[in-house]
């Protein structure tokens, strides 16, 4: 924060007690929030800018906390706020801080540590937390959910103590960890609870490619298996205990089993909440108020109903849409194909689309080769697209679902150069 | 030790940086404020949003893309180049010092 002014000082405290006046105040720093920083300064937003963190780093990006951050030595978190951001006269950063009182209608609000201020526009950036597992001894220590770069920081001291890992809950982050983590001698294990892995996010068969390859570093998988308490030993986990009465040896016990949205400040300030902050078609959930990222519910524009999404995607492409909206432009509804990626030890997973259940599979490509694509469709239209260590093919699906077309099985099955041709065609065709 | 690193924008303006060894040079155009070069994904190669072109004339080469990168290259919205590198990819070395890279939106 070298080169940014600050509200407060060394002791937390506020520097004076008037009320301080801002165009717009920026409620969390993960990537949504700090992604809209980026934009406003990147459009030459001239209006005073305050950014509010609960944590008391600079923004860093968080997909690393699960791989390179755990396996590598000395290694410092990325930083999210561009050098333009840093050292912007207009742009003002208070980390370590939270919202304890707000009026939307009179535009004030009041920090933990005791600064007031005013604000013309609000954005919540709030994000989500890892939901809690609340069974007999969760409360242990050595039983860590990964979110923040201090949980990270835990980690990476367990792993000096302890070969013996119990992952709850099989998702994209405990897989994660599992592949960043096998080998060094530990014995790793993931319980699901669910009969297969990311069951709510990909298909069969990216879920049982994704085990095989658990599997073969010598990850112990254990599907259906439900965690009914921990057990400890001076405070700290010793075993984990499944509802089948089954033990395992844990010195570290990583819970991922979903995450919950923070809205409880949305709340507070009197907004309408659900599976998250409720927004419309603007992101905006009051005249004055929008809200990005993880904590968002927003309406699907390819569906009737609103959803929300935990992705890096899904926080960066809504920032930057509401630094838009703030600039003042004229914008459509937010709409973008969200799409993810995941690191799954020496594979690349990425998702372009919305899975849906119940959809029709076209497997291009063969899992045993590490490098297919999976092709997800509504009656004839294509909605996702899976792929294995195919980057290529990710981003045309990006391009062919934005583009609404959808390519035929036996396209599929011909690869990408034939879907490239069909949508050129296509387009030939379509005014 | 550090190296010079420089990137062109359309207009023909020169940005100039100093960057440490060891740095890739997505990163390095985030920190020096550098227009276009985003790094949305921290440089996992899943973006593409930190494509540039290596400007060979100087005499120093854009290097062989990996495989994964080359396969991103082919899709990136402002067309692929025979020098083209997605710039997470590129990290800062004395083999690089004095780079030039032309940067497109």
């Amino acid at each position: 924060m070298a080169r940014m002014k600050s509200l407060v000082n060394k002791d937390g405290e506020a520097n004076h007690k008037t009320v301080d006046e801002f165009d717009i105040v920026i409620v969390g720093a993960g990537h949504a929030g700090a992604h809209l920083v980026n934009g406003l300064v990147r459009s030459k937003f001239t209006g005073s800018v305050l950014l509010v963190s609960d944590e008391i780093f600079q923004p860093y990006h968080r997909p690393p906390l699960s791989k390179e951050y755990l396996k590598t030595e000395n290694i410092k978190p990325t930083p999210l706020l561009t050098g333009g951001a840093l050292s912007s006269p207009n742009v003002t950063f208070i980390p370590g801080c939270r919202i304890s009182a707000g009026d939307l209608q009179a535009g004030a609000l009041t920090l933990t540590n005791g600064a007031e201020l005013s604000f013309k526009k609000l954005v919540l950036a709030t994000g989500a937390s890892p939901r809690k597992l609340t069974v007999e001894g969760s409360d242990l220590e050595g039983i860590v959910s990964l979110k923040t770069l201090l949980d990270a920081e835990k980690i990476r001291d367990s792993l000096l103590q302890t070969k013996d890992l119990v992952l709850v809950g099989g998702g994209f982050i405990n897989l994660e960890l599992a592949f960043s983590l096998a080998g060094a001698g530990r014995n790793i294990t993931v319980l699901e609870q669910t009969p297969r892995l990311l069951q709510r996010a990909v298909s069969p068969v990216m879920s049982e490619f994704l085990k095989t390859q658990a599997e073969k570093l010598g990850v112990r998988i254990l599907l259906n298996e439900e965690v009914s308490r921990f057990e400890g030993d001076d405070n700290r986990v010793s075993h984990v205990v499944t509802a089948a009465g089954e033990r395992f040896k844990a010195g570290l016990a990583i819970v991922a089993i979903g995450s919950v949205p923070e809205s409880k400040l949305a709340q507070d300030l009197g907004l309408e909440c659900s599976n998250g902050i409720i927004v419309n078609g603007k992101l905006q959930a009051a005249p004055n108020v929008y809200a990005v990222g993880d904590c968002v519910f927003f309406p699907d524009p390819t569906a009737g109903h609103s959803l929300r999404l935990e992705s890096v995607q899904n926080a960066t492409d809504q920032a930057s849409y509401v630094a838009e909206e703030l600039a003042g432009s004229e914008q459509e509804d937010y709409n973008r194909v969200p799409w993810f990626w995941s690191v799954q030890g020496d594979n690349r997973l990425q998702i372009a689309g919305l899975a849906k259940p119940g959809t029709k599979l076209v497997v291009s490509g063969d899992p045993a080769d590490a490098n297919f694509a999976v092709y997800h469709y509504v009656d004839k239209l294509l909605c996702a697209v899976e792929t294995i260590n195919r980057p290529g093919e990710h981003m045309l699906a990006r391009k062919i679902l934005k583009d609404n077309f959808s390519p035929t099985e036996e396209q599929v099955m011909q690869g990408v150069d034939e879907i490239k041709a069909a949508l050129a065609y296509w387009k030939t065709k379509t005014p | 030790m550090m190296i010079n690193v420089c990137w062109v924008y359309p207009d023909g303006t020169e940005h100039n940086a100093s960057v440490e060894e060891g740095v890739n040079l997505m990163e390095a155009a985030i920190a020096n404020n550098i227009e276009s070069i985003y790094g949305e994904c921290g440089g996992s190669m899943a973006c593409a949003t930190c494509h540039v072109e290596v400007d060979e004339t100087g005499g120093i080469a854009a290097g062989q893309p990996f495989a994964m990168e080359n396969e991103m290259l082919d899709m990136v919205e402002s067309g692929r180049t025979p020098t083209s590198r997605l710039s997470c990819q590129l990290v800062a070395s004395q083999e690089l010092d004095g780079i030039r890279m032309k940067v497109t939106w």
